[in-house]
């Protein structure tokens, strides 16, 4: 239906449009242009959709009110838990680490040098 | 425990790198207080890359035993203040992991949240989220840094409840033509009372508990399109790709569910004996 009054685009045609403006679905810029110029014209129009919009704020509102139960803390927990349990698996198949150490003592003229080396080897599966 | 390295991908000074498995260890003190050269290996996973040199320190003496021992480690320095660019083919085990731990473990209250909308039960809400987690982390290193985790995880427990919790097996009825019929509805009229409607009156006083009943009974799809869109904020897209079904889908749904969910609230409320002003209910 129209409000009665000449618009470019007829209202039947921008109604349908009304709720993807809302949801910021309008992706193309010229078709955003013509619902915004539509709606400058149609107070009828945007009438419709300021109530629709509010409409849905209200209801996201109450949705986003009731539907926050926390997470349990021991769920936390076990999610922790398990991705190191499944690090650990995983690690395992793909690569293996060493570490190789030395320890060198060296005495010169009374002083003693420590000195400490380590080496990283890692292996990783073969086909 | 592993060790997990800096998430970023970044060796740092000082920093430990790598699972130690202490095989060969005499002493297990390393000193890592150098930086590291990162090298792609033939299975391409990053390891610090450490070579055997001729020993200049200690050694200058010459002849001494522990001359083959000493090991100098690469110099080769890594800017640690570039952006960390993510690259999967070279990220070992433990930098994928930390990197699940800093990136996907924080979405798991508003997992919660769905798996609770979706299974309508908390046991079995908690048990969804822990077997989303698991096959999101053994498939982590398909997903590609940088684009939407929220909504892989989604999609993951969307599927995952769908193939393995869903109770209900009978899929809602929906006709083919689902795309036109909620445009052609609507497109009739105008509504002209400036304001906010009487439902939406209404809605301001119901409780909670009724909220949650009226989502959990109306049709798991409607559920979900609504949920993701109208509590999560997903675009009709992302839904799209979670739900895995066509845009038109989502948007058929989502707006069928609202206008379901809003229907069903107002009965509650009537039930409840709030009244309706200005008769507009529908």
């Amino acid at each position: 239906m129209s409000c009665g009054n000449h618009h470019d685009v007829p209202c039947i045609e921008i109604r349908p449009l009304i709720v993807l403006f809302i949801d910021q679905e309008i992706s193309d810029a010229h078709q955003l242009d013509i619902v915004e110029i539509h709606f400058g014209e149609c107070p009828p129009c945007k009438n419709q959709m300021e109530q629709e919009s509010q409409s849905l704020l209200l209801m996201r509102n109450l949705l986003s009110r009731c539907c926050n139960e926390p997470a349990p803390a021991s769920l936390h927990e076990r999610l922790i838990e398990q991705t190191q349990q499944l690090h650990q698996e995983m690690a395992m198949r793909t690569e293996t680490t060493y570490t190789e150490s030395t320890y060198t003592e060296i005495t010169v003229d009374g002083q003693t040098q420590i000195e400490i080396t380590s080496k990283i080897r890692r292996e990783f599966p073969r086909e | 425990m592993p060790q997990i390295l800096h998430p970023t991908g970044q060796v740092q000074a000082g920093t430990k790198v790598g699972i130690t498995l202490t095989e060969s260890s005499q002493i297990q003190k390393s000193n890592f207080n150098k930086s590291f050269e990162i090298t792609s290996s033939p299975i391409g996973v990053a390891f610090a890359q450490m070579r055997d040199t001729k020993s200049n320190s200690s050694n200058q003496g010459g002849g001494n035993q522990s001359a083959n021992n000493s090991t100098e480690i690469d110099l080769t320095v890594m800017d640690a203040n570039l952006p960390a660019v993510i690259d999967r083919q070279k990220e070992s085990q433990v930098e994928r992991t930390a990197r699940f731990e800093k990136d996907a473990l924080i979405f798991a209250s508003a997992l919660y949240g769905a798996a609770l909308r979706y299974t309508k039960n908390p046991q079995d809400a908690q048990d969804l989220v822990q077997d989303t987690y698991a096959k999101a982390f053994t498939s982590f290193h398909q997903f590609e840094p940088g684009t939407n985790l929220k909504a892989w995880l989604y999609r993951i427990l969307t599927t995952t409840f769908i193939n393995n919790y869903r109770k209900d097996q009978r899929r809602p009825l929906l006709s083919g033509g689902e795309l036109e019929d909620w445009q052609i509805a609507d497109a009739a009229s105008h509504t002209s009372d400036l304001g906010k409607s009487a439902e939406d009156e209404v809605l301001e006083n119901i409780a909670d508990r009724d909220v949650k009943d009226a989502l959990a009974a109306m049709p798991e799809d409607f559920r979900m399109a609504v949920y993701l869109s109208d509590v999560e904020g997903f675009s009709y897209k992302e839904i799209a790709e979670i739900m895995s079904v066509p845009t038109g889908t989502v948007m058929s749904r989502l707006h069928r569910g609202r206008k379901l969910l809003r229907e069903s609230l107002a009965a509650y409320a009537k039930e409840r004996g709030f009244t309706v002003k200005g008769g507009d209910q529908k």
